[in-house]
């Protein structure tokens, strides 16, 4: 199925996004009523959830996005799958720009499907497993026979007995399982790509690593490419092969996972890799990463949105927004940031010579 | 790049889950055991169970005509000759009288509710789900009819439509509906905001199917329990419009009727004038502990 729908070919990216930008506006309190005293007759408050994302997802790659509570990843997904309304921006699916013009959000969501991250809230609980799964094909216009078979079929994928599993209602099953059934629910349609929104965050950790394995089995089998999304700089750096990071509703540094993980190029994602606990006791944090918290969305700070938490701040940096930029090292790698530091000539004083050697990142030092 | 994840991770088989010896029924199924276990819930349905099958099959359960009397036997009391409940102010046989005014009561307990259920349900949902604009319009609407006192409304509907047991049934129906349109528009908006409903609609799934498949079900059970809880307060305001002579005329038997007209003879045979009330009595409380039972039991875990 997937290969009848192969459109652009192999190097055509299965997703683009370009620019997408989702503002919400803020009522009663600091929006209309109070923004007239505190603002005067300035523009309503207004919440800079995605504030002008783009990436693209080539085809049978795991995607990872990374970042913070409430820097704007669960709505791009909502964004990326229309159960948002974007202000502004552009999706194209394998060439076909969606929306006027292309092809329409019905068939874009005939081959992209996604996954909740509260697997009990996102199963129907008066419903039987089976129906809850059979759903989307019956929608899609099969017959009831076809879609009962294509249930069937998705619950063998996620290696669930159909007919042990399938008459049950969610109560009934562990939290491992509905997060499987779940995953199966999105699979009954045969989609392309999956949006995976904190599919794993709410399991234990035994069962993170079964569901995990999971995915990347279904991947390999079915062809699939995922776009995952996670707080969890473990899970995504197993699971991706490039990587997104967000920082308040903007992309501050994309790409490969192991250089990223490795190397990472922008002062947030340093400081976001360290804050990670270490297994090994010397290798004990003692000085906080990064201090503060993210500043308000609504009140942003102008330019570089990370400046007033960085280590290396100078005046260029609230001056303007910096635009990403290549490893000036490794230019083919894909390896991407938005920070000065990496701007040739943009007037910050390590501008060109890379983020400093961090006794922190390295581990090194106490 | 296969490799690495499957060496990274820990390989655990997937649990087989055990074969369970019963069968798993359904929802109701589930509904259903739980109910039997409730002694409350079983005693008041099987009063309403000899209610009802005694409204139904009164010209066969009665013992004698209800609307004939005889001039002697008026105001007898308990077990005057063959009168085995007594006998009214025209010498009528009570208990016959009383099985054939459980007709008209029973379906004015019901029928408006079920109207109610139906239109004030359907407004409710479209109002939970319908978005912003339908939810102010049809809300704020209901919020008019509540300003009027329930009991005060009915009377001033029925009364302006002229009075009758059609009347009646239509004035406590347009009685009913705010309430049961707020308990459906708030479990319709709890409902709405949960993952699942997301889902079906990045399924593809219009609002209609998804109202279908997933809204109705998961609303049906708070909605039923509410309806069945107003089952009493329409008896008792259907009584309370006879009463005033409001909905149904003589010589129908119903008990607000009767239990009007006997008031007059309360120091006569006290126990025979308090019958239609404890008839209203009973059968509102078996009402109650009905759907008290079925609360408990309708709350099942997510």
């Amino acid at each position: 199925m997937s290969e009848s729908l192969d459109r652009g070919g192999p190097a055509q990216p299965l997703l683009i996004a370009r620019d997408l930008r989702k503002h919400f506006l803020l009522r009663g309190k600091g929006g209309k009523a109070g923004g007239l005293l505190k603002r005067g007759l300035g523009a309503p408050a207004r919440v800079h959830a995605v504030d002008g994302v783009s990436f693209s997802v080539a085809k049978g790659e795991t995607l990872g996005v990374v970042g913070e509570s409430g820097c704007g990843k669960s709505t791009l997904a909502r964004l990326l799958m229309h159960l948002l309304p974007r202000d502004q921006g552009e999706l194209i699916l394998d060439g076909d720009v969606v929306g006027t013009g292309g092809i329409g959000v019905p068939a874009f969501r005939r081959q992209v499907q996604m996954v909740f991250q509260d697997s009990s809230a996102s199963l129907n609980p008066r419903l039987a497993v089976r129906d809850s799964i059979a759903f989307g094909p019956r929608i899609q216009g099969h017959s009831r026979g076809d879609a009962a078979e294509k249930a069937r079929q998705a619950l063998r994928h996620v290696s669930l007995d159909p007919d042990l599993i399938g008459e049950r209602y969610p109560h009934e099953l562990s939290g491992g399982q509905k997060q499987r059934v779940n995953i199966a629910r999105a699979l009954a349609i045969g989609p392309r790509m999956v949006i995976l929104d904190e599919p794993v965050s709410a399991l234990d950790k035994s069962v993170q690593a079964q569901v995990l394995n999971l995915l990347a089995r279904l991947r390999r089998e079915l062809g699939l490419t995922y776009i995952f999304i996670s707080h969890d700089l473990g899970v995504v750096r197993h699971i991706s092969q490039r990587v997104l990071v967000m920082y308040l509703g903007q992309v501050v540094e994309i790409g490969p996972a192991e250089a990223l993980f490795s190397g990472p190029m922008h002062p947030y994602t340093r400081a976001l890799l360290a804050s990670r606990p270490s297994m090994d006791p010397s290798r004990r944090i003692e000085r906080q990463p990064v201090s503060g918290d993210p500043p308000n969305p609504v009140d942003l700070p102008p330019g570089c949105r990370f400046a007033p938490r960085c280590r290396y701040a100078e005046a260029v940096c609230t001056a303007g927004m910096p635009p990403l930029a290549a490893d000036p090292d490794r230019p083919a790698s894909g390896h991407e940031a938005a920070c000065f530091i990496h701007v040739p000539d943009s007037g910050h004083s390590l501008a060109g010579r890379g983020l400093p050697v961090d006794e922190m990142a390295t581990g090194t030092l106490q | 790049m296969a490799d690495r994840e499957e060496t990274a991770s820990v390989a655990i088989a997937f649990a087989t889950p055990r074969p369970i010896a019963r069968r798993r029924g359904s929802y109701w199924g589930e509904v259903w055991r739980k109910l039997r276990r409730r002694p409350g819930a079983l005693v008041g349905a099987t009063i309403l169970g000899i209610i009802v099958l005694a409204a139904i099959f009164a010209p066969w359960v009665a013992p004698y005509n209800p609307d004939t009397g005889s001039i002697l036997s008026r105001l007898k009391p308990f077990g005057y000759r063959g009168h085995l409940l007594g006998a009214d102010e025209l010498g009528r046989d009570m208990l016959s009288r009383l099985i054939y005014g459980g007709r008209v009561s029973l379906l004015m307990g019901v029928v408006p509710v079920i109207c109610a259920t139906i239109i004030g349900g359907g407004f409710g949902i479209a109002a939970g789900f319908g978005g912003r604009l339908a939810n102010t319009i049809i809300m704020r609407v209901m919020d008019v009819f509540y300003a009027f006192p329930s009991v005060l409304l009915a009377v001033a509907i029925t009364g302006a439509m002229g009075g009758g047991v059609l009347d009646g049934m239509i004035a406590l129906t347009l009685v009913f509906i705010p309430p049961m349109c707020r308990v459906t528009e708030t479990a319709t908006a709890q409902v709405s905001g949960l993952d699942f409903i997301e889902a079906a609609r990045s399924s593809g799934a219009g609002g209609l199917a998804i109202v279908r498949y997933h809204v109705i079900g998961n609303v049906l059970g708070p909605v039923l329990v509410y309806a069945s809880s107003l089952v009493s307060v329409s008896i008792l305001l259907s009584a309370g419009l006879s009463f005033l002579g409001l909905s149904v005329h003589p010589p129908t038997a119903d008990w607000g009727l009767m239990l009007s007209t006997l008031m007059q003879s309360v120091y006569v045979v006290p126990w025979v004038c308090a019958l239609p009330g404890a008839a209203i009595f009973i059968t509102s409380v078996s009402f109650s502990l009905l759907s008290d039972g079925l609360r408990a039991a309708m709350n099942v875990r997510g």
